[in-house]
């Protein structure tokens, strides 16, 4: 009896733990389950957007070295003020090359807007050095500010 | 009871637990939690600062020392065509709060593409009756800032005078060019058709002077990136293949290397500007100022007139070109309105950068018709 009671144990334990480890999910197939406007209005909740413009384009490409073949979608958003670090960047990449490439372009804007505040906005500077690029799936999130973590959280729910 | 009897199972249980988890920075693997890169840092050297301040509240020159040396101020950085520049001080400053005002109102219609999500706003901003010349203080310079008139040009006309040209210079002038880029977009200004200063470029830089422009690249400079890579200005400038670089420059300088030694880089970096873009116009604009009793101190109001003096000798002796902005955006007392300020100091509204516009256009228009 006892070794019978062992035997279900054991084999109830092994189907137990054989949910561990989540599906083997392609990048490519993470989506976004909500459209950038809907995302972009549930930002604007946590975040005063009205001074904010979007870079896209062109712009995108001016301001960060990010082509717009390395990426299918974007929403990119910093302030027209100069002496803010805020910034929202949603990327979806074009796929896993364009993926690195992209995030190293993140970081190196991240890092030289950090530069640029060393010296007279401290507060900023280190607001960005606490920054970091997230990735799920071909997506890439960055965001400074006052609500970083609320507005991550909601980017990253978004993608599934 | 008997323990060796569950010794197999207990084992066999332990074989399989140690079979469960993954590696959490997998990004196919967890359906749960967001994946999370970790991104490395450039390590810095520290730099310790020793900051004396004078009783008038100007900042005499800079002691600092950096890990390695043991002299006051460091070994100029070189560049890489062996130029050096003057030593790199650094500031340590209380921040000042900021509090940007907009002269905009925000419709609520919303636009979208799979790649871009934009909302309208509509513009205070008038592009048919360009408002009378602001008024002049004592202090005002021996310049006149240029008028608003367009003599018959319409805004885009006027503006077009400056489709080959690059904007350059510091936060001020950052501000400019991200108030120039965000009304380029249609569907957030439709005022504006999504032509506005169209053409132009911008390579600008918080914290950036004429002399940290001599720098050589590294963690430490500020150059402004040309599509995110950064690189010195007389690299930068001919690939935007801009033919008029609008220079604004001096509040990152005067201070730390004082008026004669700013005049002297500027004028290193426009030769180095000229060498490998050498039919370049230059257009050299005048510092703007504080506020009237401003929460820094430094620079001040009074040494930045004294910069914008030496700009206009400079430009005269070199044949440049010189904008005065400054007094455009001054009260009667020759400071920074206070409403064109956001931070209680020396940065502007986007209020201020209507007349920036409109100066420019101004500029334009006199150029392009003979006035």
């Amino acid at each position: 009896m006892k070794k019978i009671l062992c035997i279900l144990l054991i084999i109830s334990t092994v189907f137990a733990f054989s949910a561990c480890g989540g599906s083997k999910k392609a990048p490519e197939d993470y989506a976004m389950s909500k459209s950038l406007i809907e995302l972009r209005t549930e930002i604007s909740s946590k975040a005063d957007l009205s001074e904010f413009f979007v870079l896209s384009g062109e712009s995108l490409l001016d301001y960060t070295g990010i082509t717009a073949e390395s990426c299918t979608e974007t929403l990119v958003l910093i302030p027209e003020s100069s002496i803010s670090a805020d910034m929202i960047f949603i990327i979806k990449a074009a796929d896993s090359d364009a993926l690195e490439n992209v995030k190293a372009l993140l970081e190196s804007y991240r890092d030289g807007r950090a530069a640029e505040f060393k010296s007279y906005a401290p507060e900023e500077h280190q607001r960005l050095s606490d920054t970091k690029v997230n990735v799920k799936g071909l997506y890439l999130w960055m965001v400074v500010s006052e609500n970083s973590a609320e507005i991550e959280k909601l980017i990253g729910e978004s993608i599934n | 009871m008997n323990i060796k009897k569950f010794a197999l199972p207990a084992l066999a249980l332990a074989v399989v637990l140690s079979g469960c988890g993954r590696n959490g920075s997998d990004p196919e693997s967890t359906s749960a939690a967001e994946t999370t890169l970790s991104t490395t840092q450039t390590t810095r050297p520290k730099v310790t600062v020793e900051m004396p301040v004078s009783s008038d509240g100007t900042w005499p020159s800079v002691i600092f020392t950096v890990p390695g040396q043991t002299t006051a101020q460091s070994t100029p950085p070189l560049s890489t065509d062996g130029t050096t520049a003057s030593t790199p001080p650094q500031t340590s400053s209380t921040s000042a709060s900021t509090s940007a005002s907009s002269s905009t109102t925000k419709q609520s219609t919303t636009s979208a593409t799979t790649k871009q999500t934009t909302t309208s706003r509509t513009t205070a901003q008038s592009t048919t009756n360009p408002p009378s010349p602001p008024p002049v203080s004592g202090n005002a310079l021996p310049v006149a800032p240029p008028g608003t008139e367009l003599h018959g040009l319409t805004r885009e006309q006027a503006e077009a005078f400056w489709s080959d040209a690059v904007f350059v210079g510091d936060s001020i002038m950052m501000h400019w060019t991200n108030y120039m880029t965000a009304r380029r977009d249609a569907a957030s200004y439709p005022d504006f058709g999504g032509k506005f200063f169209n053409g132009a470029k911008s390579l600008t830089a918080a914290s950036l002077g004429v002399n940290n422009a001599l720098w050589a690249v590294s963690s430490e400079s500020v150059h402004p990136k040309y599509q995110g890579q950064q690189m010195q200005l007389w690299n930068s400038i001919p690939l935007t293949g801009a033919k008029k670089v609008v220079m604004m420059f001096g509040m990152n300088d005067v201070a730390l290397y004082g008026v004669s030694a700013s005049i002297e880089s500027y004028g290193r970096l426009i030769d180095l500007i000229k060498t490998n873009a050498p039919e370049t116009e230059f257009y050299i604009v005048s510092a703007t100022y504080p506020i009237k009793n401003a929460v820094k101190k430094s620079p001040s109001r009074d040494l930045l007139r004294d910069w914008n003096l030496a700009l206009i000798d400079f430009c005269r002796a070199n044949g440049y070109n010189f904008i005065n902005l400054t007094d455009a955006l001054c009260d009667d007392e020759g400071y920074l309105r206070t409403d064109f300020c956001n931070d209680s100091w020396i940065h502007q509204t986007s209020a201020a950068r209507v007349v920036w516009a409109d100066i420019l256009r101004g500029y334009a228009a006199d150029r392009l018709t003979g006035n």
